[in-house]
């Protein structure tokens, strides 16, 4: 284990410079269940660029911080937050670590606390996991996160991570002006990008390569990497002149690009 | 003469063999022991005491502290606590089945639901397990094995393992 400094020749869009997220906060293996208002607080207090936080909505409209399609894949509460109401799932607690019991929270909740950590990156990647595809579901999800961000005064240090294409055709024509990348495979994400003329494009690190990223470059597309859970995953992600990395190694990181 | 001194020699030897008694082996009536996983979440450090013994059963008693960080989600010296405590029965020579209850208290740093500050809060839970156990009866190593289900406080139960590597004395 050396403690020499790693020496990085970064070429991106992002003034050769990579914005550093943690993954839901700490990440999947922290102590901290990802997207915790503690696995996310400890995350900006380790001195983070700010975070991707998993968005879900729940049947009466609650923005909520949560990953998984199945709510009992982490909590002690089953079903999906689609069908659910924010009063059945507001005091559902994480499973693990054992003993602990952290709780789920709201997307309003979690920005009314996090004080000047609010000048932080926030990178929303939107679920959608609701199959309702009309176009009122897609209006009032899309106007739900905008009452966020402009609640909490977000617009320009927010990134939405979008992945349905109706979804991303509907924000875009609401609100131009915000910054929205496009979760998919290389290949469809450029295409995606291009078409709807969005700002980069978020691609998992086992499906990317240095040249796919110097390409993405060439057409002016931000690349967000993620699945970068492990120390070799960030120093890969950095060699590949990602813009943004969104880790759940975040302490080794910070150290060595910081 | 010769008879006599054959049997001088024998004599010595039996008096000898009469006086020489070897000493009573030290019964181990404490254990300390480290397990990965099992009662204290993802791993503790414990130590168990010998209550009671009769033939081949014994009756201990265990305590065990863990932690699962030492900072808390500030980035300040704010300790989880977690402490295992059981009551056990065993079973055996050597080998031995151990068949244990009690309660876990854990003392864990949470965000407050009102302001969001950390906030200490305490919680009992009920634990069991039930193992295999490799332990003299003198003082030595010991290994074991146990299912250890865990009822959380928040109506879950876990189901979960642990294995154990210690030393009694």
């Amino acid at each position: 284990m050396g403690c020499e400094k790693l020496e990085f020749n970064i070429s991106n869009l992002n003034e050769n410079n990579i914005t550093i997220l943690g993954h839901g906060g700490m990440g999947i293996a922290s102590t901290y269940p990802m997207n915790s208002f503690e696995s996310i607080a400890y995350c900006l207090n380790l001195g983070a660029d700010g975070t991707e936080i998993d968005i879900e909505m729940t049947k009466d409209n609650v923005l909520v911080s949560f990953h998984d399609y199945e709510l009992s894949d982490r909590t002690n509460v089953s079903g999906n937050i689609f069908n659910k109401n924010w009063d059945e799932i507001k005091d559902a607690t994480y499973i693990n670590p054992i003993y602990t019991g952290y709780k789920i929270i709201n997307l309003d909740m979690l920005f009314s606390n996090l004080g000047t950590h609010r000048n932080k990156i926030f990178a929303f990647d939107c679920k959608n996991f609701n199959p309702d595809t009309s176009i009122q579901y897609r209006t009032t999800f899309c106007k739900e996160v905008l009452k966020i961000i402009d609640k909490y005064n977000i617009q320009n240090n927010v990134l939405l991570e979008l992945k349905r294409e109706d979804i991303i055709k509907t924000m875009k024509s609401m609100r131009p002006d915000l910054k929205i990348l496009v979760y998919a495979d290389y290949a469809n994400g450029i295409l995606l990008a291009k078409k709807y003329q969005l700002q980069g494009i978020v691609v998992s690190n086992d499906n990317i390569t240095k040249e796919q990223v110097l390409a993405a470059h060439q057409n002016g597309l931000l690349v967000t990497i993620f699945n970068v859970h492990s120390n070799k995953r960030n120093i890969e992600a950095i060699n590949k002149n990602a813009d943004i990395i969104e880790t759940d190694k975040l302490k080794h990181l910070l150290r060595v690009l910081r | 003469m010769k008879v006599l001194i054959i049997i001088f020699f024998l004599c010595i030897n039996f008096n000898l063999k009469t006086y020489s008694q070897s000493k009573p082996d030290k019964i181990s009536t404490n254990v300390v022991f480290i397990e990965i996983a099992g009662l204290g979440g993802y791993g503790s450090l414990n130590y168990e005491k010998l209550l009671a013994r009769k033939n081949k059963f014994r009756y201990t008693a265990r305590i065990g502290l863990s932690t699962y960080r030492i900072r808390d989600f500030t980035n300040k010296f704010n300790p989880d606590i977690i402490l295992p405590i059981t009551v056990n029965a065993l079973f055996g020579n050597n080998h031995k089945i151990e068949i244990g209850v009690g309660k876990t208290y854990t003392n864990i740093v949470r965000a407050n639901s009102f302001d969001f500050k950390p906030n200490r809060s305490s919680e009992f839970t009920t634990i069991f397990s039930f193992g295999y156990r490799y332990q003299k009866n003198t003082p030595g190593l010991l290994y074991r094995c146990a299912y250890t289900p865990i009822l959380s406080f928040n109506n879950v139960l876990r189901h979960w393992l642990g294995v154990s590597l210690g030393y009694s004395f």
